[in-house]
């Protein structure tokens, strides 16, 4: 008689549609701070709400630095989980989402060192940029003008080649300053070097962003 | 040559690259699907080397800085009973006696040694040459330690 998994009378089992995530309810209007606090005493379902404010974010990071959909998001699990399991640690000296930033661009540091700096796949190539959706997109006059969109798409391939022949150090920091809009202070607390070096970074890959894309206008 | 704000203006484009709204809609879910995994992923890694010798040979409850420290009990005691004796041919007095240099000591130390072949006070001459400015004195006639 064969075994079966599942009980007298059932023949096979469909999993249930996945859910769309359903932040906990209140959370939205509490302050990282607070949530960090109530997650610290017991109720980890805060870390839900914190999930869901830096996922886009986070992932926006990651991704500019790798390059990678599926690295991005083991990276993006990896730092939440480690952030999670760090929680207790946490004593509030810096903000919660500094100190998330921190624990996201050193995973995505140390992978890109245990890959000697492999050369993956373009982003431009896997990731939509559901741009219907941004206010940015349905403001701009490219949207009606195709073959300035071509031109952009080319220009924006290009873009992202030439970020990926920086380090991976000045990449960080053009990723959280210029992509991500953070302070030096903020880069330099994340990264872990002086405002000075943030600088001192950021001026040199803009001057090489602008001479590997010389002849490009945006 | 582009200028340093054309460059700004692109690289501002690229928050607009997303991997689209499906993505992040079941990400919370795939999120804690994920810490349930890692969970399962530590309980279930696999014991190094030394973990499986530690096993087979200490039962579970066994704390390694116990049993350190009782380690460290028992050498003290070991050591404060089992040492070995000193050898009295390599005390300072036997040689004194042995050299025959009592005859000098009594110059240095008139009236307090006996130079004639009278028993040696070998409490007197530890005590002296223990300190600094006896072995400066003994130094000073000859006499090295």
């Amino acid at each position: 008689m064969p075994i079966s998994a599942f009980p007298a009378g059932v023949e096979s089992f469909t999993f249930p549609a996945m859910e769309p995530d359903q932040p906990p309810p209140g959370g939205e209007t509490l302050t990282d701070e607070a949530l960090v606090r109530l997650c610290q005493g017991g109720d980890v379902t805060a870390f839900d709400t914190l999930v869901l404010r830096y996922k886009e974010r986070l992932y926006g990071v990651l991704y500019n630095m790798t390059s990678n959909h599926e690295d991005t998001n083991d990276l993006l699990m990896e730092s939440f989980d480690k952030a999670f399991r760090s929680l207790s640690s946490f004593k509030g000296d810096a903000s919660f989402y500094t100190w998330i930033y921190r624990i996201a661009v050193n995973r995505a540091l140390n992978l890109l060192e245990k890959r000697k700096r492999r050369r993956t796949d373009l982003s431009l190539n896997e990731i939509d940029w559901d741009l219907d959706e941004r206010k940015e997109w349905a403001d701009s006059p490219l949207r009606t003008d195709p073959e300035r969109r071509a031109e952009l798409n080319e220009l924006q391939i290009k873009l992202n080649e030439s970020l990926q022949k920086l380090s991976d150090e000045h990449r960080a920091v053009v990723v959280l300053s210029d992509i991500e809009g953070l302070s030096h202070a903020e880069i330099a607390s994340i990264v872990g070097c002086s405002e000075g070096t943030v600088k001192s970074r950021l001026h040199y890959a803009h001057k090489q962003l602008q001479k590997w894309l010389s002849g490009y206008r945006p | 040559m582009m200028t340093e704000q054309e460059l700004q203006k692109l690289l501002k484009i690229k928050r607009l690259e997303s991997p689209g709204p499906q993505y992040f809609e079941g990400f919370l879910n795939e999120f804690h699907r994920y810490q349930r995994s890692a969970l399962l992923e530590d309980s279930q890694a696999a014991p190094s080397f030394w973990e499986r010798v530690r096993g087979s040979l200490f039962p579970a409850s066994f704390k390694p800085a116990l049993a350190l420290a009782g380690a460290a009990v028992v050498l003290l005691m070991g050591g404060v009973f089992l040492s070995p004796e000193v050898d009295p041919s390599r005390s300072i007095t036997h040689w004194v006696e042995s050299t025959g240099i009592a005859s000098t000591l009594a110059q240095v130390f008139p009236g307090e040694v006996d130079a004639k072949g009278s028993p040696f006070d070998r409490d007197f001459v530890s005590a002296r040459f223990v300190t600094g400015q006896e072995r400066l004195l003994a130094y000073d006639t000859g006499l090295t330690f």
